[in-house]
C-alpha cells in the first residue's frame, strides 16, 4: 500500500474554553478522494482548518509528504502543495473571473506560465472561459463554485482541500460539481473534502471518515459507509 | 383554506407561512404549533430555515405571509418590540450584548421599569446561574460563552409566557451548558413554554417533547423524538440523497 500523502494523528482544537476535537485521526493517499462526513458540530471544518493552519492545533500531528507540517503557517501552505475551497465559494467580486484564477498562482512569478494555467482551468470549465472578462460576482453560485475549485488547481496541487463543496447549489450544480470532482480525480488529483451532503460525497469518495462531536466515529470505504446504517443513524443520535 | 382556529392548548399557531428570497423558497407552507408549557424542538440540517423562521414568528423578518397567532392574537406584521411586549421573546444564534455595558447594565436595560424591583431581579438570575460576581463586569470581558448566558438572562427579564432559543449552547463550554439547559427546565417547571433550535440530539431528546422537523424549508415531520429519530425522510434529509441513478 502507498504511503499516505497526508496524515493527520491524534489532534485537538479548543476554541477557547470549547473543545472541539479530542483526537482526530485521518489520512489520504495519492490519487484518493477522501471525505469526512458527520452531523452539525462534529468539527469536520475544524479538521481541515488546522491541516491548512487556519485554527492551530493543541496537540496531534500533521505530515505531508512524509514531512511535518503541524501548525505550519496558512501562507506557507500553497507553496507545499496543499490548496484550499472555502466554504460559501468566496471568490474576489469585483474582480473577473480571469483576475480570479490569477489569484490562485500569486506564488508564480513567470507570468507565462500564470496564463498557462489559466488556460488549463479554462480546458476543465469552459463555462469559466465564456465568462472570463465579468465580475466574479455577477456569476451564479454554481459558477462561482467552480470558479472557486477552478482557482485552488492554479498552483498545480498536490492535493485540494474542499470545504463543503455542494453547500447552497441547485441539484443540477451539485450534480456538477461531483462530475467535475470526479473528473479530477480522473486526472490523478487527490482531494480531502467536508461534505454536509453525505450520501452524495460517499458516493463520490474512495474513502470517508465520520465523525460525531470531535471524535472518530467510523472509517471506511465510501461504499461501505453509505450501506452502514448506523452511519445515517449517527446523524439523529440514534447510533 | 378554512380559517384556522387555534387549540386552547396551543400558545403560537403557525399557519401556511412562507418565505421567498429572490426565487428561493425559504420557507414553503409551513405549519408549527406549540403547546403551552412545553419545550418545542425545532430541527433541521444546515440551510432547512429553522432561523429564518424565528425571524419571522419573531417579527424581525416582515416578509413572509401566512397565520401567526401567539396567545390568540394575530401577531404576523406586528413590529418586533410589539411581540417581545406581548410575551414573545426570542435569543439569536450569534450572542449579542451590549459590549460597554455592565452585566448588570445588560439585564436591567430590557427590564420595563428602572427601579430596586428590576435589580433585584436581575440578582436573582445571576445567582441562580452563578454568575452573580460578574455583575459589574463590562459585557466585552465575558467570556464567549458567559456573553450568550448573559443574552439568556436579559431574554428573562421580562418574565416572557414564550421563549425561542436559537443554538443557546453553540459555542458554549460544556459546564455553562448545563447551567442553561438546567435554567431552561427549571423555567419550564414554573410555566414558561420554549422553542428551541438545537443541533445536539441528545439534548433534543432529553428535553423535547414534541419535535418538528424542517428541511429545504417544508416542515417533513412532526412528533416525539423517538419517532422523528426512525423517520425515514428525517434520516434522508439530514443524510443527503444520493443521485437517482444509484451509485456513481
Amino acid at each position: 500500500m502507498k504511503e499516505p500523502l497526508l496524515t493527520v494523528h491524534d489532534m485537538e482544537v479548543s476554541y477557547g474554553a470549547v473543545q472541539v476535537l479530542f483526537g482526530v485521526s485521518l489520512e489520504v493517499r495519492a490519487g484518493e478522494i477522501v471525505c469526512i462526513i458527520g452531523p452539525n458540530g462534529a468539527g469536520k471544518s475544524t479538521v481541515i482548518k488546522a491541516v491548512i493552519g487556519l485554527v492551530p492545533a493543541q496537540k496531534g500531528q500533521v505530515e505531508f509528504d512524509g514531512q511535518p507540517i503541524t501548525n505550519s503557517p496558512a501562507h506557507e501552505i500553497p507553496a507545499l502543495g496543499i490548496t484550499y475551497v472555502p466554504q460559501g465559494r468566496i471568490v474576489f467580486a469585483q474582480m473577473t473571473v480571469a483576475d480570479n484564477l490569477e489569484m490562485g498562482a500569486f506564488l508564480k512569478r513567470d507570468s507565462h506560465k500564470r496564463r498557462e494555467a489559466v488556460q488549463a482551468v479554462f480546458d476543465q470549465f469552459p463555462r469559466l472561459y465564456e465568462r472570463r472578462n465579468q465580475p466574479a460576482g455577477k456569476l451564479s453560485g454554481g459558477e462561482q463554485q467552480m470558479l472557486a475549485i477552478g482557482r485552488a488547481l492554479m498552483m498545480n496541487p498536490r492535493l485540494v482541500i474542499l470545504d463543503e463543496p455542494s453547500l447552497g447549489l441547485s441539484p443540477k450544480y451539485v450534480d456538477l460539481i461531483y462530475e467535475k470532482l470526479l473528473d479530477l480525480k480522473r486526472q490523478g488529483r487527490t482531494l480531502l473534502m467536508v461534505e454536509q451532503n453525505a450520501a452524495r460525497a460517499l458516493e463520490l469518495s474512495d474513502r470517508g471518515y465520520a465523525l460525531e462531536l470531535g471524535h472518530n466515529r467510523f472509517a471506511d470505504t465510501g461504499a461501505k459507509l453509505l450501506a452502514n446504517e448506523d452511519v445515517r443513524r449517527m446523524y439523529l443520535g440514534g447510533a | 383554506m378554512t380559517e384556522p382556529v387555534s387549540h386552547p392548548d396551543h400558545i403560537l399557531c403557525a399557519w401556511g407561512i412562507a418565505r421567498d428570497f429572490g426565487g428561493v423558497h425559504a420557507l414553503r407552507d409551513v405549519d408549527l404549533h406549540v403547546v403551552r408549557g412545553t419545550i418545542t424542538g425545532l430541527i433541521g440540517p444546515n440551510g432547512s430555515g429553522k432561523t429564518t423562521m424565528f425571524q419571522v414568528i419573531s417579527g424581525m423578518d416582515q416578509g413572509a405571509t401566512g397565520t401567526i397567532s401567539f396567545d390568540d392574537e394575530s401577531i404576523l406584521g406586528w413590529r418586533p418590540s410589539q411581540i417581545y411586549r406581548r410575551g414573545l421573546a426570542r435569543t439569536f444564534q450569534l450572542s449579542r450584548v451590549f459590549p460597554e455595558l455592565t452585566v448588570l447594565e445588560n439585564l436591567v436595560v430590557a427590564g420595563s421599569r428602572h427601579d430596586r424591583s428590576v435589580e433585584e431581579r436581575a440578582f436573582g438570575l445571576l445567582e441562580r446561574v452563578r454568575l452573580r460576581e460578574y455583575a459589574k463586569v463590562r459585557g466585552k470581558n465575558l467570556s464567549y460563552g458567559q456573553q450568550k448566558l448573559v443574552e439568556f438572562l436579559r431574554v428573562l427579564m421580562s418574565d416572557p409566557a414564550l421563549i425561542l432559543l436559537d443554538e443557546p449552547a453553540a459555542g458554549v463550554n460544556p459546564t455553562l451548558r448545563q447551567t442553561l439547559w438546567d435554567m431552561v427546565r427549571h423555567l419550564n417547571g414554573l410555566g414558561t413554554t420554549f422553542l428551541v433550535i438545537e443541533h445536539n440530539m441528545e439534548v433534543i431528546a432529553d428535553l423535547c417533547s414534541d419535535v418538528y422537523v424542517l428541511s429545504e424549508g417544508e416542515m417533513i415531520a412532526h412528533g416525539d423524538f423517538a419517532a422523528i429519530r426512525n423517520n425515514e425522510q428525517v434520516l434522508e434529509a439530514y443524510f443527503g440523497k444520493k443521485r437517482k441513478s444509484g451509485t456513481a
